[in-house]
């Protein structure tokens, strides 16, 4: 069955009254527009640039400049959209950084950093992270599982394997099958198409 | 193309260091498999996004980092006034104008004069030491400076602070502290605050603005009018919480003397040494940090890190401890001696050691320098073979001694390869290391390490405990200093007995 394009929720979010009540300094509306809007932008700059601590400044970097900048936004525009642009400026000015700065990269770390920057060239604006959490919803309830030990609860490849009586190989290669399924139904939803996962 | 089996063996960073090597070699002539684990790395990386657990921790970094600083919508909003009432705007415009005429021909055209500069900064156009200040604001951003009022009141300043002059007897403060010294001629001198006046009676008083603003009387006595007038005596003083003025005993530490004053000219003198790099005095101005050196192109960054209180009563500093608290610096690509110099106050022992800094390429030149477990100081460099070159001092850190500012320092010197530790300007520990750099820290983290269990894309790591990633100071730094040269013992000596409080 095709699917119709999906609308990204943030377009239908009430976020106006809260950067206006931000505007005046209100720190409960900035803290709500932090907690709305937080873990996507964090997941977009991470699609992006995938190192944990560079993901974390760039994602407080990126609402530290908004707060800073909320005279500038237009109401009428989709907030995490301006985000999403921010973040984006930040992460490009960052993969920038590193190819200056990193002097002593082996041959392939090199290829990989050029490597990511065309892909965030390519990727542009677009929010994947929609589609992410779309395919992740249509996981069986095993593997959703399983990613909810492995990243939210942290657990070791060791710790899994012994939950579910599994060797550590077994969670690894699982955990790489499920992340390309994931990648798969995003890249099927990018285009267009429908995707069962 | 690597098996799945290699491929997660690769990603999850088991495999033994030939055979990631190897591999890799593989990778660079085979794109597709390159783009496979750019794009495990890329989901893993969201995936870890979407489901992680301190977004308190995050948001109120980023609250504490834009405190203050939100903008207004004002500009806009006067934008579209003056597009829609362009006409009036002008008159009203015309009328202004000749009032400012007016104001400059009524008000006295001198409320004070700069007498003494300390390293300041200012926010807006800096006033010109010796030259008359006309009313206006003052908003000093750090450093200090020493103003003499035409009606003969002297008053110190230390940043931040914003002072509004009103006339050569009357001052608003907003925003920081002072201390007045005024003499019997100028007796009446006034410093107004949020909902209060100190009017002076001959004496000598300090003030702080804030949310709970205060007044410390040192010498003579100061008339208090606030929601209601008392007479304040030596050594008392008020603190005004919610409209109401409480007693509190008088402070006189807590205000910039002579001895502040001292330590902030070294620590201006060090700002303008030949080879330091980078000096930051850890006020946090949102995410970012000043460097003292002036024309030194470095990168500054703060993640998390509560603004506390300094090593001087009133001054401010970074705490680190929480995960992923840090100052991001990016430092010359290569560097062939080094001397660090921090303030800090270690709270807790780390659980394997504390970063005061460290770089993250674990590859040959780069630095680590920590506190370790045991309560020693170390200093490590990666050597030409990938092996780390350490020394660590004697134990200095203790359950007794531990909440203290300390002024901690290391040297490397690149053509003996000694490395040498100070703590409270004498030297510790002193030995070479089995590498001469050159040094190559790169991007260094300071009061914590940059890498995270799983993070491999651009460092090469062995190690997969999350417990070999921890390395989170607890504690505090409220200076650090990075020459580009090993100073002297004598140097580290006079910066150290300068600087402490």
């Amino acid at each position: 069955m095709m699917r119709s394009k999906p609308t990204p929720p943030d377009e239908v979010l009430p976020d106006a009254g809260l950067i206006e009540r931000a505007r005046q300094g209100e720190e409960a509306a900035c803290s709500e527009l932090v907690a709305r809007h937080l873990a996507p932008v964090r997941a977009f700059v991470a699609m992006r640039l995938p190192i944990g601590h560079v993901v974390d400044e760039i994602t407080h970097e990126t609402f530290v400049f908004a707060f800073t900048h909320l005279a500038e936004f237009e109401l009428r525009e989709s907030f995490r959209a301006w985000l999403r642009s921010i973040a984006f400026n930040l992460v490009r000015r960052e993969l920038l950084r590193f190819a200056r700065e990193r002097q002593n990269l082996s041959n392939f770390e090199r290829l990989q950093l050029s490597e990511l920057a065309d892909n965030a060239d390519q990727t542009g604006l677009r929010d994947e992270v929609v589609f992410l959490e779309e395919c992740m919803g249509r996981l069986p309830d095993t593997m959703r599982q399983l990613l909810e030990d492995r990243y939210h609860r942290g657990l070791t490849g060791v710790q899994i394997a012994a939950s579910r009586g599994r060797t550590e190989e077994w969670v690894r290669v699982t955990l790489l099958r499920i992340r390309r399924q994931l990648r798969d139904c995003i890249d099927h939803k990018m285009t267009g198409g429908a995707h069962a996962v | 193309m690597l098996s799945d089996e290699k491929l997660a063996e690769y990603l999850s960073g088991v495999l033994p260091r030939q055979e990631r090597l190897q591999a890799e070699e593989q990778l660079l002539s085979d794109p597709d498999a390159r783009r496979e684990i750019l794009n495990q790395q890329r989901i893993s990386a969201a995936l870890k996004a979407l489901h992680a657990t301190d977004r308190a921790r995050m948001t109120d970094a980023i609250l504490a980092a834009t405190r203050g600083t939100r903008e207004a919508p004002q500009v806009r909003r006067l934008r579209k006034v003056r597009s829609l009432w362009s006409i009036r705007a002008l008159a009203v415009a015309a009328v202004l104008v000749l009032c400012a005429s007016l104001y400059w021909l009524v008000i006295p055209r001198e409320a004070a004069r700069v007498s003494r500069e300390i390293a300041a900064a200012w926010d807006g156009a800096a006033p010109v030491a010796g030259r008359p200040l006309r009313p206006g604001w003052l908003k000093l951003q750090r450093g200090a400076v020493e103003l003499e009022f035409s009606g003969g009141a002297k008053v110190t300043v230390e940043g931040p602070a914003e002072l509004q002059l009103i006339s050569g007897k009357e001052a608003f403060l907003r925003k920081g502290r002072l201390r007045a010294m005024v003499p019997a001629r100028a007796r009446g001198f006034t410093i107004r605050g949020e909902g209060f006046a100190a009017v002076d009676l001959g004496t000598e008083f300090g003030v702080i603005a804030g949310d709970s603003p205060e007044v410390h009387v040192f010498t003579g006595s100061v008339e208090f009018r606030g929601s209601s007038r008392r007479m304040l005596k030596k050594t008392e003083a008020v603190r005004i919480s919610g409209g109401i003025a409480e007693s509190i005993p008088a402070r006189p530490e807590l205000f910039a003397d002579a001895k502040r004053l001292a330590a902030l000219e070294i620590a201006a003198e060090l700002d303008r040494h030949s080879s330091a790099i980078a000096h930051y005095d850890f006020i946090k101005d949102g995410a970012h940090l000043h460097n003292r050196v002036s024309g030194a192109d470095l990168k500054e960054k703060v993640v998390g890190c509560r603004g506390v209180e300094g090593r001087w009563p009133g001054s401010e500093a970074l705490e680190f401890g929480r995960e992923g608290d840090h100052v991001s610096v990016t430092l010359p690509d290569e560097l062939k001696s080094l001397t660090l110099l921090a303030w800090v106050r270690v709270d807790r022992l780390p659980e394997v050691q504390g970063s005061l800094m460290m770089g993250s390429t674990e590859l040959p030149g780069d630095v680590h320098w920590y506190v370790h477990q045991n309560g020693s100081v170390g200093f490590a460099v990666v050597g030409e073979e990938g092996e780390w070159q350490p020394l660590h001092g004697p134990s200095v850190f203790h359950r007794a001694n531990l909440g203290q500012w300390r002024c901690m320092a290391a040297s490397f010197d690149g053509t003996t390869g000694l490395v040498t530790h100070f703590l409270d300007g004498k030297a510790i520990a002193s030995q070479p290391i089995g590498t001469r750099g050159p040094l190559k820290p790169g991007i260094v983290q300071v009061g914590n390490w940059a890498l995270r269990e799983g993070d491999r894309l651009l460092a090469s790591r062995e190690k997969t405990s999350p417990k070999d990633f921890r390395r989170a100071l607890q504690g505090r730094i409220d200076e650090l200093a990075i020459f580009s040269s090993a100073l002297s013992a004598a140097e580290i000596r006079r910066l150290s007995e300068a600087g402490k409080p």
